[in-house]
């Protein structure tokens, strides 16, 4: 077909200059402060609609760069005092040309150096916060830098206020060489002490967080947070592609494949960082000693799908395998569940800071009846897709250290630790036993035994072998009537003793896994019926008992 | 109010006659000729009758076949539009005989006001100036040279039947009289079946201005303000514009005054248009009127906002005017291009042939009144007009501008038009001061049409060539 537009397009420009009786209209260019484009995507929106997005791109969700200054409004309340000593010059190798870079930064940037230190309020909560700015020589990490982390920690500790750092680092200062290198351990050290004199210490990674950076201050928070899309590594792509010549895969590095290797906490939006470093602030800073639940909190009440037929009439005469049917009921109420009923402000924490982060054990920070505390809980998925994803209820080696982790933190802050467990055992396979099972288990047992902090466990379908037992070496060990503990599955019993699977009625009446039969044999403190009746009261009454005896 | 009308005509009047006939419920019969079976009045018609040949005399002007089909499908009024059967007194004598409604004057009137040296005598009467000139028919060449003489060449010889420019001829000097008075006769009676003439002063490079007159069978006249029809080639309006920008308002009312004691000198019924030449002393003189819709009547519909065929309809049926003449108002200015299917830079050879597609311009204001469609063949039997292209604006230099963008929107692509004149025209420096007259075109030609070639739409066989 004719090309009819472009044809009369050519002619009516000809045309155009024929008749035009005005010059041309010149060429414009965009003005600089109008339009800004996203880096990702492309797409470009007014500085208007940047502001009000917080500068994250409304068609991507790219969380973009912010300086210092734009960093902290979004966080701190008003009237943050900057507490710097004034930077000054320095070059410790005599790099040439270092000076000339540095004031070109000091000029151009609303930093004086690559980290800046205020204190003020976060929905005030006292507290320091640190913001680093790649504007500034890339973030990077010179011997300034070093001494106000320092320093900013010194203060902390002093003044016992938690530290929050805002990492964006290309990594070492090359223009400072090994004295850079050197800030890697000093500010380590000095993390070290902090949090080892009770500190808390959050750093947030934002776009780029790596190199020398991440090797030190940035991976040793209590809790690592992160914005999504953040560039998270130690090595970057360049550095990769140079050294090894390996092109990395599509999505490598980020926080969302740092999250599911285990090493961040949680990602969290921009717009929700205030909110979130709040939520946190205020459970590592309650005043509150014991557990007292409110109206609010006694008003929570939870639809249980309670079977009243089984609970009044038939459990007397259920059988053992019964029960073991009954726990095992998909239906049934789930940890997440139990956790939901009894606590507030629930703020997961994710990952074991070594492998990854197993979903199948869950664990944070929640109050119960006001009081911090932190819970371990284990999940079975609620239908087909989300029990395949979940391994049916069955832990690796990752999700116990991650137990472990967040109960080392727990035991820090002085804690009551919470865990609700429904799992038919750890996960048998080659993974598993490849990442150490039987280590993790161990660990757990030998680490929670000596946990000063009041611990409770609460059995709410089967706990199953050491899996179970991994997650319930606390003070005192609650169950639900209807849930089970054993050795391991009447089913294994029953092939390992007669070889013979079909026995698994016998084997549970005679494994003695009942929750009855766990009080009876000392091994269960308190029995609760499945709709929980008393459970909250008890739970209340138990760990504020143990805060008064340890504190003792 | 009439049930059924049958539309004696084709192409784009067929249709827009049509139009306004299903808007007052009133059902349409189209007739056609052989030629005509794909023509878009036909295509759209519920009832459609063919009545002959591709040749007019033998279908559009085949008053016997066309009546019968009227007869045939209980019409009860027949709509001639322009040209045709519209000018046709016997027509309309038969009409009224077979006890239809002729939609226009009676054909006494179109007789009185067609014979054009009656018509002269009758505006002499009713005090509406016309050119110096014979009395009445020029009964012999002797008289011709007489009356010639006295008023001084240039002259006219027109035929006193005629209309569109046929039987007119140009005299300039005694030398050329003879042949171009026995020239006009031949085609005068060829034409029109008459060969009378009669001779007039040549008012040199006139405009061309008209006054849209409606009567009512009370007796009422009002007119729809002017129009200027002075760009035209070879006796032939090619743009239109309503109103004229070069009568000042005295002049404007004083012509005004003059249409209507035109047609108020006869038992005038209907539609019509009174036509004037304006020379450049501001002087105006009758020429003639035309006793039907015309062409150019949507841009006075534009400014008006009266639906002119819809009156016509009414006022044959007997009703009043719809407005007098102080509630006659102009709104903004309306411009009319004609697009016809020929090739202004080959001397205007028409072009008729297959529309293989085309894009029309729209939006706010534009009208297009036309028949064709993609595939449609155009005939060569018939006049080469393919589309009308009209616009509104606020004001003459608004009008002007949304012209040109209509039509740097359009495209006819198949058959050659003359629409890139018609661009190039709009930025002529007469046409934008409104200051031509019907020479001005043709004196222009040349120079218009380098830029034509410009704007040219290149039919394929032009791109072909390129290609190759």
């Amino acid at each position: 077909m004719k090309d009819f537009f472009n044809i009369r397009r050519t002619q009516l420009e000809q045309m155009d200059k024929l008749t035009r009786l005005r010059a041309p209209a010149k060429k414009k260019e965009i003005p600089a402060n109008v339009f800004t484009a996203c880096p990702k995507c492309g797409k470009s929106f007014t500085h208007q609609v940047w502001d009000e997005n917080l500068y994250v791109c409304p068609e991507c969700n790219k969380h973009l760069r912010l300086g210092v200054k734009a960093r902290l409004n979004l966080i701190m309340d008003a009237d943050y005092e900057f507490i710097d000593e004034p930077a000054e010059f320095r070059n410790p190798i005599d790099f040439p040309g270092y000076e000339e870079k540095w004031y070109k930064a000091y000029d151009n940037t609303d930093a004086d150096e690559a980290i800046m230190f205020v204190k003020g309020n976060i929905s005030q909560q006292s507290c320091i916060v640190g913001v680093m700015d790649t504007n500034f020589l890339m973030g990077s990490l010179g011997s300034i830098v070093g001494e106000r982390i320092i320093k900013a920690l010194d203060l902390a500790t002093r003044e016992r206020l938690p530290v929050i750092i805002f990492t964006a680092s290309g990594g070492a200062r090359m223009q400072e060489a090994i004295i850079s290198l050197m800030q890697m351990r000093y500010v380590s050290d000095a993390v070290g002490k902090f949090q080892r004199a009770g500190g808390l210490y959050i750093t947030v990674m934002t776009d780029p967080t790596t190199g020398g950076v991440t090797a030190s201050y940035a991976s040793l928070g209590n809790i690592i947070l992160t914005e999504p899309g953040t560039l998270i590594a130690f090595a970057g792509p360049r550095v990769i592609r140079d050294t090894i010549k390996q092109e990395l895969p599509e999505g490598f590095q980020t926080a969302e494949h740092l999250e599911k290797r285990g090493f961040i906490d949680r990602i969290i939006e921009r717009k929700d960082m205030k909110k979130s470093l709040t939520e946190l602030l205020k459970l590592h800073n309650s005043k509150q000693i014991k557990v007292e639940f409110s109206d609010a909190d006694l008003e929570k009440t939870m639809c249980l799908k309670v079977d009243t037929k089984s609970s009044e009439q038939e459990l007397d005469g259920l059988t053992a395998f019964g029960r073991v049917k009954k726990a095992r009921d998909p239906d049934r109420i789930s940890p997440k569940q139990v956790l939901e009923f009894l606590c507030s402000d629930i703020f997961e924490l994710r990952g074991d800071r070594l492998y990854g982060d197993d979903r199948t054990i869950c664990g944070g920070l929640a109050t119960l009846g006001g009081l911090p505390i932190t819970y371990i809980y284990t999940q079975k998925g609620d239908d087909l897709e989300s029990r395949i994803k979940l391994n049916f209820g069955m832990p690796h080696p990752e999700g116990y250290r991650k137990a472990r982790r967040l109960m080392q933190e727990a035991e820090i802050f002085g804690r009551p630790i919470l865990t609700i467990i429904d799992t038919p055992g750890a996960y048998p396979g080659i993974g598993s036993e490849n990442r150490g099972m039987g280590e993790a288990l161990a660990q757990n047992l030998r680490f929670m035994s000596a946990l000063k902090t009041p611990t409770i466990a609460l059995i709410t379908g089967e706990a199953g072998s050491g899996g179970a037992i991994a997650l319930a070496c606390t003070d005192k060990l609650f169950m639900l009537e209807n849930a089970v503990y054993t050795i391991l599955s009447p089913e294994g019993f029953a092939t390992i003793l007669w070889k013979d699977v079909s026995k698994v009625e016998e084997a549970s009446a005679n494994m003695r896994l009942t929750a009855q039969d766990m009080h009876d044999l000392k091994v269960c403190d308190q029995i609760f019926p499945d709709d929980l009746t008393g459970l909250r009261e008890a739970i209340a009454n138990t760990f504020n008992r143990l805060i008064e005896e340890k504190a003792n | 109010m009439f049930r059924k009308i049958l539309i004696a005509n084709r192409g784009e009047i067929a249709v827009r006659i049509m139009r306004s006939c299903r808007e007052m419920g009133i059902e349409t019969v189209m007739v056609y000729s052989t030629a005509d079976k794909n023509a878009l009045h036909v295509q759209l018609a519920k009832e459609a009758y063919c009545i002959g040949g591709p040749a007019p005399k033998d279908s559009y002007l085949n008053m016997q076949a066309i009546l019968t089909v009227a007869l045939a499908t209980g019409c009860e009024a027949i709509h001639p539009g322009y040209g045709l059967l519209s000018e046709n007194a016997d027509f309309a004598n038969m009409v009224e005989a077979a006890g239809l409604k002729f939609i226009g004057p009676s054909g006494e009137m179109i007789d009185a006001l067609g014979d054009k040296a009656n018509a002269r005598r009758l505006m002499i009467e009713a005090g509406v100036p016309v050119p110096p000139g014979s009395d009445g028919v020029l009964t012999d060449l002797q008289y011709t040279f007489e009356i010639a003489d006295q008023i001084g060449y240039p002259v006219l010889i027109k035929a006193s039947a005629g209309g569109g420019g046929r039987g007119m001829r140009r005299v300039d000097s005694a030398e050329q009289m003879p042949q171009a008075f026995n020239e006009a006769t031949l085609e005068a009676k060829s034409a029109f079946g008459d060969g009378s003439l009669y001779l007039e002063k040549l008012i040199e490079n006139p405009k061309h201005i008209e006054f849209q007159i409606l009567a009512d069978q009370q007796g009422n006249v009002i007119h729809l303000g002017d129009r200027d029809c002075s760009w035209q080639r070879r006796k032939q309006k090619i743009i239109e514009e309503t109103p004229c920008a070069r009568l000042s308002d005295d002049l404007r009312i004083k012509m005004g005054e003059a249409a209507i004691r035109a047609i108020k000198s006869v038992d005038y019924e209907g539609a019509g248009t009174v036509e004037f030449v304006l020379d450049n002393q501001q002087n105006f003189y009758f020429i003639e009127v035309n006793t039907r819709i015309q062409v150019e009547h949507p841009i006075t519909e534009m400014v008006t906002g009266i639906d002119i065929v819809r009156e016509q309809i009414r006022i044959a049926n007997g009703a009043g005017l719809p407005i007098n003449q102080d509630e006659m108002q102009i709104r903004g200015h309306a411009i009319e291009c004609r697009i016809n299917a020929e090739k202004p830079s080959d001397n205007f050879r028409p072009s008729p042939g297959k529309i293989n597609n085309y894009i029309m311009p729209g939006g706010r204001s534009v009208r297009i009144d036309s028949a064709i469609y993609p595939g449609y063949e155009i005939s060569p039997f018939y006049d080469s007009m393919v589309a009308k292209i009209i616009v509104h604006g606020n004001n003459r230099s608004h009008a002007i501008r949304r012209m040109r963008r209509c039509l740097e929107e359009l495209i006819i692509d198949g058959i050659e038009t003359n629409a890139a004149l018609l661009y190039v025209s709009l930025f002529d420096q007469s046409m934008i001061r409104g200051a031509y007259n019907t020479s001005t075109l043709e004196n222009n030609l040349d120079e218009l049409l380098k830029y034509e070639n410009v704007f040219h739409f290149p039919t394929d066989a032009e791109i072909n060539v390129e290609e190759n």
